[in-house]
């Protein structure tokens, strides 16, 4: 199980590196908090990853990073979404991304995206849904129980 | 009490005596003025103000007076309808209706999960039905989904208090303006909003020059005009200035270190993140000149009482909750708060907002319980006799994250309870296509805009139909009574919900149903059982004493006590992991905290004073959308004009829309007095007749967001953008970027014509038409030259109001 934490979680740090590369020129406001919740991503995965890397790894261990983790990519998605919609309604020109960008960038965060859902399912298999229900946002758990 | 004398205010239209008069409170703004219905043949025939009310002595502002008018209107709805297969609304029996309604909702669980079924209700409610939502939403339907019109309107009051205090409930009361010896009015235009809170206001000032009047707002409002200074500050600048002000604090040594040291934590980072705003930034970034920011910071670095109100103008701006969080830093830091005459004190649009808060309908559980602590959620299900893993948990989502729900597919049912969110909701274009593509429950009185995308249409009581309890913007709950019964085949919002339930088959542990009690007096027992212990303690509170006390502050602990006027005298806060209401946000980004990282902070009973970095706003003037567009409220009018318009005296004193634009903007562009114009964003466009003067400063435009008629192009919200505050997720409504487009004809001027002839053809004058081009003088027009005639000009006086006077 462990292993397969440390893989997924590394999974989503390559991408989420690979999203901070691509939005380094941007400075709208709604990327300044984009990229925010973004490094918050990074510091916590890399936090993760050390953890599972050590070995045996609890969930007082990993708690309070997961939560972190979760809870800021549950900010990366709306911020995205409404920097797509006010690069839209700004028009893709000149200094502003372009529609190829923000298409490759969806799909990066989308990845990521799947992924914590992964986790999470993971997660709430090994520690049972009162407890993760704690930490982890609804709309990551398992679709059959959501509260 | 604040008033020195009473004066009842009274509207009515009866033949003779009336039959009876009703105890009640008005039901329009968050002020809650106590009033009295007339009823006469059982039919409601006007309303007078209680002289014996604390909060108006009788007064009724031009909204409250008008207010019944709407409950006899003739388009009042007297059936459920149904749209059937080929798309018309057709009438249709409460049967048939509610048995529809509850097949939906239970497919829409089947087939996608309990949070694919969403309510969005009000602020214009009652506890009753809040509490009822609270309880049928998220131990019967289990969903995430719950959220109101509050997110429009006091979200961020909700999360400034959390972030500062651990929970909600706003320090200061009226009656702590009454005692203030300055009160700092900001983005509240009061005098249009609340008008009776603005006259008690007034009154006291004529009477004795206070309070110092302080009023920060980008345009030169009614209120504005009353201030002794008025920081016409730029859109989106609010937390600049706040952050001068603390930053200019600071460095004069004022700061009540003492306070500070005992009573919160957080100074050293507070400090280092408002630094670099000196006298210079702070001017440059909100264009107030230094001599008045001076002079701002004089009389708040030294008043020895302050009251700061805040509302939409704080609320629906950038950085809304970092703005009001920054006015709960300054009053902590200056140790003005739980004492008379001090404290901030956020207010509300919406008559009952607060209580919707306060009872779970949205945000977190009922009584102020954290939806992420297993301590809480522990007693929730002790309360409800249900199984806790069975309750949702976690940080709510808001309506804008409903509508991205909705448009991903993830959402089957919606169910829409007193909101017109067609006219209310920013970039309303999306929010009507989103809407068509879900299964939608309107309940309301009427046939509002949002009808257009309902599938079913369940019409209900309205204020003097029904009983049940409120909360006004300062804590104070009080109580309207019944004084008729509805027209026949309504049904009041309570008893819908009730009987939703019941048909939902909705049970508790043991098998009985979860909605247990009948009657909103029963339910209010019941809620008011969760309360005890929570900082909103009602424990001493019944409906008897609500109306022999005109109504009463929460926490009521027992029976002995009649309210609490104002929250933290003894400078306990509620930021103990096991009693905040929240475990907080991320001041910057928004992202919710865990338990652990809440501990981590260290308050343990003492505010928290937060950091500030200064964001701009999401959307900016640019090359192709110069100004700035605000929205806001005129004081003849209320929301979306559901029931304000179907009272005659409101009606015609602002009966269509307007854009407002500074004199010098509209010369330079050739625009005259009532000239209709077009305003367009990226999200729309509105053709409406320009007001010319000095309200707004130059580069803003102002467009009331109470006119939404689907047909016209007239809507503020076709032109708003849909982004929000990262912490409250309030909608940033005052800020967006838009254009002005002229409509004109034209015309080429033939021999022996002069511009006066051409004018009168149009319906205008030379004068009119010579501005319109630019003309230096009436002569300037040859024969063969083209001139623009504006296609339409219309007259749009606005009745003045201005009681205090
Ligand atoms: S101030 Fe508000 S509560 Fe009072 S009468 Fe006017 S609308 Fe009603």
């Amino acid at each position: 199980m462990s292993y397969q934490f440390e893989e997924l979680f590394s999974e989503i740090l390559d991408d989420n590196r690979k999203v901070l590369e691509d939005i380094e020129p941007f400075e709208h406001p709604l990327v300044v908090l984009l990229r925010k919740c973004l490094e918050e991503q990074e510091s916590m995965l890399e936090r993760l990853i050390e953890e599972f890397e050590e070995g045996e790894t609890g969930l007082k261990d990993i708690k309070t990073n997961c939560s972190a983790l979760f809870h800021a990519n549950q900010k990366v998605n709306p911020y995205f979404a409404e920097w797509r919609r006010a690069t839209g309604w700004i028009g893709y020109k000149d200094d502003n991304p372009s529609k190829e960008l923000m298409e490759s960038l969806k799909e990066k965060l989308g990845v990521m995206q799947d992924d914590l859902i992964e986790i999470a399912s993971k997660l709430d298999e090994e520690y049972g849904e009162s407890t993760t229900k704690y930490f982890i946002p609804t709309f990551y758990l398992p679709e059959e129980r959501v509260n | 009490m604040g008033w020195k004398h009473e004066r009842i205010d009274q509207n009515v239209y009866s033949q003779g005596e009336v039959d009876k008069w009703v105890y009640s409170t008005c039901g329009l703004c968050s002020v809650g003025c106590g009033c009295y219905v007339a009823v006469k043949d059982d039919k409601i025939v006007g309303v007078k103000g209680n002289g014996e009310h604390p909060i108006n002595r009788g007064r009724l502002g031009p909204k409250g007076e008008n207010q019944w008018h709407a409950n006899n209107a003739p388009d009042r709805l007297k059936t459920p309808m149904i749209r059937n297969a080929s798309g018309e609304l057709e009438p249709a029996s409460w049967e048939d209706a509610m048995r529809l309604v509850v097949d939906k909702a239970k497919q829409s669980l089947k087939e996608k999960g309990n949070n694919s079924v969403s309510i969005y209700s009000t602020g214009q409610g009652f506890f009753e039905d809040y509490y009822t939502i609270a309880k049928v939403g998220r131990a019967g339907l289990q969903t995430h989904l719950l959220d109101a019109n509050t997110r429009l309107c006091t979200s961020t009051v909700e999360f400034a208090l959390l972030q500062s205090f651990g929970a909600d409930g706003t320090p200061a009361s009226f009656d702590d303006i009454d005692e203030a010896e300055t009160l700092m009015l900001f983005g509240h235009n009061v005098a249009e909003s609340g008008t009776v809170l603005f006259e008690r206001i007034m009154e006291r000032k004529v009477r004795t020059g206070k309070p110092y009047l302080i009023v920060v707002d980008p345009r030169k409002t009614l209120t504005a005009r009353e201030a002794d200074l008025h920081l016409q500050l730029t859109p989106g600048a609010n937390l600049p200035l706040m952050n001068g002000l603390i930053n200019a604090l600071i460095e004069q040594d004022k700061v009540d270190k003492e306070f500070v040291e005992a009573h919160t934590v957080g100074y050293e980072k507070m400090k280092e993140s408002v630094k670099e705003w000196t006298l210079a930034k702070t001017a440059e970034s909100t264009g107030i000149p230094e001599n008045q920011l001076k002079e701002f910071y004089r009389v708040m670095c030294d008043t020895p009482s302050l009251v700061s109100t805040t509302l939409q103008g704080a609320f629906q701006s950038a950085e809304a909750t970092k703005a009001c969080v920054a006015i709960n830093n300054f009053h902590l830091i200056r140790g003005l708060i739980g004492k008379p005459g001090c404290g901030p004190l956020h207010t509300a649009g919406q008559p009952s907002s607060s209580a919707n808060r306060t009872a779970g309908g949205v945000g977190t559980y009922p009584a102020h319980r954290n939806p992420t602590n297993p301590a809480h959620m522990k007693e929730m299900a002790e309360l409800w006799n249900v199984d806790q893993d069975s309750l949702p948990a976690g940080p709510e989502k808001g309506i804008e994250e409903i509508i991205t729900h909705i448009e991903k597919e993830e959402v089957g049912f919606f169910w829409n309870i007193g909101t017109n969110p067609l006219v209310s909701l920013p970039n309303r274009h999306r929010v009507k296509k989103a809407l068509e593509s879900v299964f939608v429950v309107v309940q309301d009185p009427f046939l509002t805009e949002t009808s257009a995308v309902a599938d079913v249409i369940l019409p209900v009581a309205m204020w003097g139909e029904k009983e049940g309890t409120m909360e006004n913007a300062d804590r104070t709950v009080t109580i309207s009574r019944k004084a008729v019964e509805p027209p026949e085949g309504v049904r009041s919002d309570f008893e819908i919900l009730v009987d939703f339930a019941k048909r939902m088959g909705f049970k508790d542990k043991d098998g009985r149903p979860l909605v247990g009690y009948s009657t909103p007096e029963e339910c209010f027992e019941e809620f008011k059982g969760t309360t005890k212990g929570r900082p909103c303690d009602m424990t001493g509170i019944t409906y008897e004493r609500l109306e022999s006390l005109n109504g009463m502050r929460w926490p009521v602990p027992d029976e002995k006590s009649t309210g609490t006027p104002r929250l933290y005298s003894d400078y306990k806060f509620h930021t103990t992991v096991d009693d905040a209401q929240v475990f907080g946000k991320d001041q910057f980004t928004g992202r919710a905290l865990s338990k652990e990282e809440f501990q981590e902070i260290g308050a343990e009973g003492r505010a928290i004073l937060h950091e500030t970095h200064h964001l701009p706003p999401f959307e900016q003037p640019n090359d192709q959308y110069p100004m700035w567009l605000t929205t806001g409220r005129s004081v003849w009018h209320w929301h979306t004009r559901t029931k304000t318009a179907r009272a005659p005296m409101l009606h015609m004193a602002a009966p269509h829309n307007y854009v407002e634009i500074h004199a010098e903007d509209a010369k330079a562009l050739g625009i005259i007095q009532g000239e209709v114009i077009r305003i367009s964003s990226p999200r729309g466009e509105i053709e409406v007749p320009a007001r010319i003067g000095e309200t707004v400063q130059k580069g803003l435009l102002f467009v009331p967001f109470h006119f939404g008629n689907l047909e016209k192009k007239e809507s503020a919200n076709s032109l708003t953008n849909d982004f929000v505050d990262p912490i409250s997720k309030q909608p940033t409504y005052k800020q967006s970027a838009c254009k002005i487009e002229k409509i004109r004809n034209e015309y080429k001027v033939k021999a022996e014509e002069s511009l006066e002839d051409i004018a009168s053809n149009y319906g205008l004058t030379a004068k009119e038409l010579q501005a319109a081009n630019n003309f230096s003088t009436p002569y300037d027009v040859e024969v063969g030259a083209s001139i623009e005639i504006p296609i339409s000009v219309v007259n749009t006086p606005l009745v003045p109001y201005m009681p205090h006077r």
